[in-house]
């Protein structure tokens, strides 16, 4: 496994197309961080169907230069415009933009770098340390704890997901009964292809993933009109000025900075729960621990640390559960899986001992965008926030285009083109009625993985339920995810509000 | 979504879980029907929950829950203004007419009227930024998906294309 890591290592740096790859995913997630409105999912779904014909690794290398690069993008626009580019950077906006509106655009976007630089390093080797537990854990799981841990994953992603817990749990099932269209995994008999012979193979990944998470993002924008954002005024000199003193400001906050990554790698490891959470817990924690809490809100440098080494660490700790268990921690580890599909790679426990590839180049992917990232945005933040002024009816039809087009290039299918439109109508609808997206789309790639799991546990058992609970991790995980439905209804009962 | 247009939705899905449940009972063997007969009468009850809470806002808040606690919340009922139904007319009409064009013509040349219309009618930008921006997406688009993945169009059934 760790002689995989060098190899990789020694791929992305001597290989100069290799590193173009993860130079070019760092671009792509720095420019789509950058636009309010775009984000790291947009981005990989666009990118899904170009990565095709690419290897599986070098495929990873740049996706994971997206998501390295989407967080840092993002930060840009919460600093200098206060309007922060993906969900991921909401709370940088809190204390950045008071610093760039006093003068120190520089120091913030310093702090930003640094910080979210050191915060990915440091949920990167949270996920190498728990290799070894994850191999431990793996090793004993079996096709009933595969299916709970998908129930317990789901479970934790309706909760986490912000809002009714009815609509949570509908919209999960739903994407299971989706990805049960077509020939049954188990007896290949074909299900819910209403008499056309498209269906029969199912519902395809690729038009599903574009529409659901790019077309509907650029329906909700037409809908609700261009951007108009304010930018601070900013002049080239404070934007240079101070940069070094942001990257000291870090190192000056070292309890910060660890507290932050360590809360966002938690937080990621929570399937579903993504960086939109991290980044709010962490700056929570550091405002209530803080001495001079009332400064927070004024441009306070703790408060940019805290946000943003936790959205970064997140990425580590999202690749827990994606690369041990299949279970995605966030909608973008929800594309990912879906490439790891499209590779014929099997997202899963087995992944990390026949793939140690595919890992390692997710790692160091990750690190290695988080450096350029941060490098660029350095040198070239002034024109990266200008982005964000640009008006939606440049961006809206390319990205329509590219999604249309790239629905189609999988199979060259006019069908895939109606049902990418269609997912991306729908998904617009239930965004609208409160459903949360992300868990339909996981229910949708976990469902067939779960009837599996389902069925092979009761061919184990010759039809016996009861081994889903006379099995101790199977029994463990169900009382998770039982816990995961109570305990905020007991919080809710203790008189806080859930 | 309005309460009412929300129900209507819930409904609709709940209308087509049941002819999913009833499309299950239908399947020759058992193995094909178990887990699908699981999920969709489970869902169904969940839809049916679904829209007691989108009738009830008592049971809407009874099932509002976060393991995060307070301050991450769901989204708030929302009522589209006036501006935004007309956006997602237009929208509508607009992917229809891709779809219909991209059919008959092939792709670029869908791509390319329907990009200068919105262009030109939801971006209010003049004719030479038109040009612009069609040219550009259809310069990024050919570069993508024809020189470097090496794919071949979809021509449309006006120009011999087989669907």
């Amino acid at each position: 496994m760790f002689g995989q890591a060098t190899a990789s290592l020694g791929l992305l740096l001597g290989n100069p197309e290799v590193m173009g790859f993860v130079l070019l995913g760092t671009a792509i997630g720095l420019v789509f961080g950058a636009l309010p409105g775009l984000s790291g999912v947009v981005a990989m779904s666009l990118v899904l169907p170009l990565t095709f014909g690419m290897e599986p690794e070098q495929a990873m290398f740049m996706y994971a230069g997206i998501m390295g690069g989407n967080p840092v993008g993002g930060s840009i626009s919460a600093i200098m415009i206060n309007a922060p580019g993906t969900a991921v950077n909401a709370a940088t906006c809190f204390d950045g933009y008071p610093m760039a509106q006093k003068g120190e655009a520089g120091r913030a976007l310093g702090i930003s770098a640094t910080a979210s630089g050191a915060g990915a390093v440091f949920g990167v080797l949270i996920l190498i340390l728990a290799f070894p537990l994850i191999r431990i854990a793996v090793t004993a799981f079996g096709a009933p704890e595969t299916f709970m841990f998908i129930l317990f994953g789901l479970g934790a992603i309706v909760v986490a997901a912000q809002g009714n817990i009815l609509k949570g749990l509908f919209a999960g099932g739903l994407g299971i009964i989706l990805s049960l269209v077509g020939q049954s995994v188990i007896t290949g008999e074909i299900r819910y292809n209403f008499g056309t012979v498209y269906l029969w193979d199912g519902i395809q990944l690729i038009p599903f993933v574009i529409g659901v998470f790019a077309l509907a993002e650029m329906i909700n924008l037409t809908v609700k009109g261009k951007t108009a954002v304010a930018a601070a005024k900013v002049t080239g000199q404070e934007l240079t000025k101070g940069v070094g003193q942001g990257i000291k400001d870090v190192f000056h906050h070292l309890r910060g900075l660890l507290r932050g990554s360590a809360i966002g790698t938690l937080v990621g490891i929570i399937p579903g729960v993504g960086g939109a959470a991290a980044n709010f817990v962490s700056y929570t924690v550091a405002m209530q621990s803080s001495t001079h809490p009332e400064t927070f809100g004024t441009g306070e440098i703790e408060g940019v640390i805290a946000s943003e080494s936790a959205n970064n660490a997140k990425d580590g700790g999202s690749l827990i559960p994606t690369l041990g268990f299949g279970i995605p921690g966030s909608a973008e580890m929800a594309v990912l899986l879906g490439a790891f599909i499209l590779h014929g790679l099997i997202p899963g426990p087995l992944l990390i001992g026949d793939h140690p590839e595919i890992v390692w180049a997710l790692i160091w992917g990750l690190v290695m965008s988080n450096v350029l990232a941060a490098g660029f945005v350095l040198i070239a933040a002034r024109y990266l926030c200008k982005l964000a002024d640009v008006n939606l009816a440049y961006i809206i039809p390319i990205v329509v285009s590219l999604s249309i087009m790239g629905a189609y290039a999988i199979r060259g299918s006019f069908f895939d083109v109606l049902v990418a439109v269609a997912f991306g109508f729908f998904a617009f609808f239930l965004r609208k009625g409160g459903f949360p997206i992300i868990t339909m789309v996981i229910g949708f790639i976990l469902g067939s993985l779960a009837e599996k799991a389902f069925m092979q546990s009761l061919m184990i058992s010759g039809g016996d339920y009861s081994i889903f609970v006379t099995r101790p991790i199977s029994l463990v995980l169900l009382l998770l995810l039982i816990g995961v439905f109570v305990i905020p209804l007991v919080r809710r009962g203790d008189g806080g509000e859930a | 979504m309005r309460s009412k247009q929300r129900i209507l939705f819930t409904l609709a899905i709940i209308i087509f879980l049941g002819i999913i449940l009833f499309q299950t009972m239908e399947l020759s063997r058992e193995q094909s029907r178990l887990v699908p007969i699981w999920v969709s009468i489970v869902t169904l009850v969940l839809g049916i929950g679904v829209l007691a809470s989108d009738v009830s806002a008592r049971v809407a808040a009874f099932f509002q829950v976060s393991l995060l606690g307070p301050g991450f919340r769901a989204e708030k009922g929302y009522v589209p203004r006036w501006s935004e139904r007309r956006g997602f007319f237009a929208i509508s009409v607009w992917f229809i007419m891709l779809m219909i064009l991209f059919l008959l013509f092939g792709f670029y040349l869908a791509i390319g009227l329907c990009i200068g219309v919105f262009t030109k009618v939801y971006g209010k930008m003049s004719w030479a930024k038109v040009v612009l921006v069609v040219g550009m997406t259809l310069g990024v688009t050919y570069g993508l998906f024809s020189v470097m993945m090496g794919l071949r169009m979809f021509n449309g059934i006006l120009f011999g294309e087989i669907m």
